[in-house]
C-alpha cells in the first residue's frame, strides 16, 4: 500500500508548486493510473515516491512505514522502477541488465541465474534465445519487457512506470499493454503508471487518478471516472464519447438473455461490449448471438438491452 | 644514404649510450603518464556534478597547455633544479589536458536516461560511476591517454635542456658538437617511439573498443 500525505513540491524558482498538498491512497495489489495533461505534475509525483525528486512537504508511507526518513538508495532496491526511455545499459547483456537489482544486493549468481531465466520467461522472452543478447539488436517491445523484468528482479513490493508504453510504436504497443496487464495481474504488485493516454488508464488501471495543475482532482475505478466525472475538466478530459468508453470496460456476458436469437449474427463471449454495439451497427441486426470457444450458443443479447441499460443512461 | 649509413653505425657502436638512454627516456615518460592520469581521472569524476568547477579545470589546463614546453621547463628549473623531477612535472602539464578534458566529456556524454535509471534501480553515485558512466566513457579515455602519451614520448625530447635524461640528450649533443649522426641517433628513435605508441594504442583500441563504436552506429 502506498499513502501520499500532503505531499507538496516546489521546485526552486517556480512561481506555485509542481504539486499541491495531494493525498491519494494506493491499496496493495492495485495498479493506479495517474493520468492528466503534460506537465500537470505526474512525473513528480512518481518520482518522490521512490525520493528520486525529494519533496517539500508532506509525509509518504509505502506498507505502512513512513519512508521520508529512510536512506533513498536502500528505498529503492525495494522499489521497481519503469521508464518510457526504457534505459537499458548498452554495454551489458540482456542478463546483466535483469540482474542489476539482484547484484546491488549481493544475491549469489546460481540464485540471480535462475531468476533471470524466470524473469524472461515471464516477460515472454525466450532465456536461450535473449539472455546474452546486447540491447541494440532487441526491437522497442522487447526492450520495455527487459526493462519490465529488471524491475521485477529483486520482488520489490511497489512498481513506478512512467509512460511505460511511451516509446513503442503504436501498432505493438495494444499487444505489449494486454501483455502486461496479464503479468502485472500475475506478480500481484502495487502499481503506479503514469500515462498521458485515457484509453490506456481505462485498459490498464484498477483506479484511474486524474490530476490537474498539481493536484488531484479525482480518484476512483475507470467506470467511476467515465461515469460521474467530477467536474467539468474531468468531463471535458474523458471527452464525449465516454459513455462508449465505459461499453468496453464491459463484457457481453453481462447482458446474456438466455436462447438463440433469429437471424442474428454471432460474438464471441469475451467480447466487450462496445464490439457488440459495433457489431450490431454493422450488421443493422437487432440483437446478437453470443458463442463459447467451441461454437456453442450460450444465449443473445438484444440491441435494447445494450442501448437502454439505466447506467448508460444520462 | 652515407648519413643513415654513418647514423646506424654510431648506433651500433654506442649500444650501452643507446640502451641507457632509452630506458631513461621511458621511464621519465612512464613516471609523466602515471602521475598524469593520478590526477586527470579523479580531477574529471570530481568536477562532473559541477559544471562551474568543470569550467574552472578544463580552461585552467588549457591555459598551462598553451605555454610552450621550452617556458614550462624554464619555469621549473629555477622552481625544482635540474633532473628527472621538474621534466616529469613539464610533461605532466602536457598530457593533464588531454586526458582530463577526454575523461570528462566521456563522462559527460553518458545518456542521462541510464543515469536516471540507475538512480532508480538503487545504485549509490560510487556504483553508477563504476558500473555504468566509466565503462560507457572508456573509449573517449582511453583516447586521450593515447593522445597524451604521444606528446609525452616527443616532448621527452626536451628534457635534456634541464638534465632530465633522454634520447634527448643524443639531439642536444649533436646540435652542440655538430654532428648530425650523433643527432639523429637521437631524434630518429624519438619519431619511432612515439609513432609506435600512436599505432600500438590505436590497435589496442580497436581490439577493445571497435565492436561497441560500430554497434553504436
Ligand atoms: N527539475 C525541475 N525543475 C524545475 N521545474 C520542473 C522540474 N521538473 C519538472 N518541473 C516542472 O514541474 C511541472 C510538473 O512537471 P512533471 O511532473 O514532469 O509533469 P508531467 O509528468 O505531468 O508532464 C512542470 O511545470 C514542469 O515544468
Ligand atoms: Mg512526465
Amino acid at each position: 500500500m502506498i499513502r501520499l500525505e500532503a505531499i507538496t513540491k516546489l521546485y526552486p524558482g517556480a512561481p506555485r508548486p509542481a504539486v499541491d498538498r495531494l493525498d491519494i491512497e494506493m491499496a496493495e495489489g492495485t495498479t493506479t493510473a495517474l493520468i492528466g495533461p503534460s506537465g500537470c505534475g505526474k512525473t513528480t509525483t512518481l518520482r518522490m515516491i521512490n525520493r528520486m525528486i525529494e519533496p517539500s512537504g508532506g509525509r509518504l508511507f509505502i506498507d505502512g512505514t513512513d519512508v521520508t526518513g529512510l536512506d533513498p538508495v536502500l528505498l529503492r532496491r525495494r522499489i521497481g522502477y519503469v521508464i518510457q526511455q526504457i534505459g537499458l545499459f548498452p554495454h551489458q547483456s540482456v542478463a546483466e541488465n535483469i540482474a542489476t537489482v539482484p547484484k546491488l544486493l549481493g544475491w549469489p549468481a546460481a540464485t540471480i541465474a535462475a531468476r533471470v531465466e524466470e524473469l524472461l520467461t515471464l516477460v515472454g522472452l525466450d532465456p536461450a534465445r535473449f539472455r546474452d543478447a546486447m540491447p541494440h539488436r532487441l526491437s522497442g517491445g522487447q526492450r520495455q519487457r527487459v526493462g519490465v523484468a529488471r524491475a521485477l528482479a529483486a520482488d520489490p513490493p511497489v512498481m513506478l512506470m512512467d509512460e511505460p508504453f511511451g516509446a513503442i510504436d503504436p501498432i505493438a504497443r495494444e499487444k505489449l499493454q494486454d501483455e502486461f496487464k496479464e503479468i502485472l495481474r500475475r506478480v500481484r504488485k502495487t502499481i503506479v503508471m503514469v500515462t498521458h493516454d485515457l484509453d490506456e488508464a481505462i485498459k490498464m488501471g484498477d483506479r484511474i487518478a486524474i490530476m490537474r495543475d498539481g493536484r488531484l482532482v479525482q480518484h476512483g475505478s475507470p467506470d467511476e471516472i467515465l461515469s460521474e466525472p467530477a467536474d467539468a475538466f474531468v468531463e471535458a478530459f474523458v471527452g464525449p464519447d465516454r459513455a462508449l468508453k465505459r461499453l468496453s470496460l464491459r463484457k457481453v456476458d453481462d447482458l446474456l438473455t438466455p436462447g438463440e436469437a433469429a437471424e442474428a449474427p454471432a460474438i464471441g463471449a469475451g467480447a466487450t461490449q462496445r464490439e457488440a454495439l459495433a457489431r450490431l451497427i454493422d450488421s443493422g441486426a437487432a440483437a446478437l448471438n453470443v458463442r463459447d470457444a467451441e461454437g456453442r450458443i450460450l444465449g443473445h443479447i438484444d440491441r435494447t438491452a445494450l442501448l437502454d441499460r439505466p447506467e448508460t443512461r444520462r | 644514404m652515407t648519413l643513415l649509413a654513418g647514423t646506424f653505425a654510431w648506433m651500433a657502436a654506442n649500444g650501452r649510450t643507446m640502451m641507457e638512454l632509452l630506458g631513461q627516456h621511458l621511464e621519465m615518460s612512464a613516471w609523466a603518464l602515471g602521475i598524469s592520469l593520478a590526477i586527470g581521472l579523479p580531477l574529471a569524476v570530481a568536477v562532473l556534478r559541477s559544471p562551474r568547477a568543470a569550467g574552472f579545470a578544463i580552461a585552467l589546463v588549457n591555459v598551462l597547455r598553451t605555454f610552450p614546453s621550452l617556458a614550462i621547463l624554464a619555469f621549473a628549473l629555477p622552481l625544482l633544479g635540474i633532473g628527472l623531477l621538474p621534466s616529469v612535472v613539464a610533461l605532466v602539464v602536457l598530457a593533464l589536458p588531454p586526458i582530463l578534458l577526454n575523461t570528462y566529456v566521456g563522462l559527460r556524454e553518458v545518456d542521462p536516461d541510464l543515469v536516471d535509471a540507475a538512480t532508480g534501480l538503487g545504485m549509490t553515485r560510487g556504483q553508477m560511476l563504476r558500473k555504468v558512466q566509466l565503462p560507457l566513457a572508456a573509449p573517449a579515455i582511453f583516447g586521450g591517454i593515447r593522445n597524451a602519451a604521444v606528446q609525452i614520448i616527443a616532448g621527452a625530447a626536451l628534457a635534456s635542456f634541464i638534465g632530465g635524461g633522454g634520447l634527448g640528450d643524443l639531439i642536444t649533443a649533436g646540435i652542440a658538437i655538430m654532428d648530425v649522426q650523433r643527432l639523429l641517433a637521437g631524434a630518429i628513435p624519438i619519431a619511432l617511439l612515439a609513432l609506435a605508441v600512436e599505432f600500438g594504442l590505436a590497435f589496442v583500441e580497436r581490439r577493445l573498443f571497435g565492436k561497441r563504436l560500430e554497434d553504436a552506429r
